[in-house]
């Protein structure tokens, strides 16, 4: 069930009608106790599709054969998940980083630049800029 | 917990990049919630434009690069599209000779206002100018201060 407010907006319509999933679904994985992953399809970041991040829930049966077949297979059960969808739709399929991963590749982007650099780097676009 | 999606300004940016403590733990929770940043492609273009001139000046900012193309391709980059232009068009002629100067901040607010999300910024001030000349409808907020419930703006 998406929350109310995804309903209208268009941001939501025009990327992914799915977008939202993940908050409430989150928010049943904790009632219930199956294993929840989240995924992520990563694409280029200036192509007109998005990221979006996924959560799946794993029936426990299902969650034991996969976890069987990684063992086989010498593979975590995550890399065993990629591997299948990689195989089944392509090699554009990855694990979405999680929030301290995006907030570290923020912070490194400024990392040991001076700030007088650092200014040069991120300032605004403006006019009759030379 | 964020309700919606929202678009994260140039300057928001770069302050989560400069390890901002608030804006940190507001990106920290909205990544808990939706999985990705959203920030617009004028952002895209304002940071690397920013890498490649100093690179090209022999600054040595190649690993400062490559984080940030990593980041961008974590995030949702949303287009300046069409719909985005027109609004652009509106707030740039509603505008002063000194306010459209500000050409950043009006593709950023236009493309902001063309989803109908709320806008992070630290610079409320330059962008209620737009939203005053221009009589938009654009929600501002700012993760650079402690949490405070979203204000909307006439």
């Amino acid at each position: 069930m998406r929350p109310a407010s995804c309903k209208t907006s268009p941001l939501l319509s025009r990327t992914d009608p799915g977008w939202g999933l993940h908050q409430s679904e989150t928010r049943l994985a904790c009632i219930d106790t199956p294993v929840w992953y989240v995924f992520g399809v990563s694409r280029s970041a200036l192509a007109h599709e998005v990221t979006v991040a996924r959560t799946i829930r794993f029936p426990a049966s299902l969650r034991d054969r996969i976890a069987a077949d990684a063992d086989r297979c010498g593979r975590s059960f995550e890399s065993q998940v990629l591997a299948l969808l990689r195989r089944h739709y392509g090699a554009d399929v990855d694990i979405a980083p999680s929030p301290p991963e995006i907030l570290a590749l923020a912070q490194a982007s400024l990392a040991d630049v001076p700030d007088a650099d650092a200014r040069l780097i991120t300032r605004k676009l403006r006019d009759r800029e030379r | 917990m964020p309700a919606e999606p929202v678009l994260l300004d140039t300057d928001t940016l770069s302050e989560l990049s400069r390890g901002n403590v608030h804006v940190n733990t507001h990106a920290r929770t909205y990544l808990g919630a939706f999985g990705a940043l959203t920030i617009s492609a004028i952002t895209v273009f304002e940071r690397l434009r920013g890498y490649r001139l100093a690179i090209q000046q022999g600054k040595p900012f190649h690993r400062q690069l490559q984080a940030f193309e990593a980041l961008v391709g974590t995030c949702v980059v949303l287009p300046f599209d069409a719909d985005a232009a027109d609004v652009a068009a509106s707030i740039w002629s509603a505008c002063t000779r000194s306010q459209r100067q500000n050409i950043g901040d009006i593709l950023i607010a236009a493309t902001a206002v063309a989803r109908q999300i709320p806008l992070i910024t630290r610079n409320r001030r330059d962008f209620e100018v737009f939203i005053r000349s221009a009589g938009l409808s654009l929600r501002l907020m700012d993760w650079s201060k402690p949490s405070r419930a979203p204000r909307k703006t006439p």
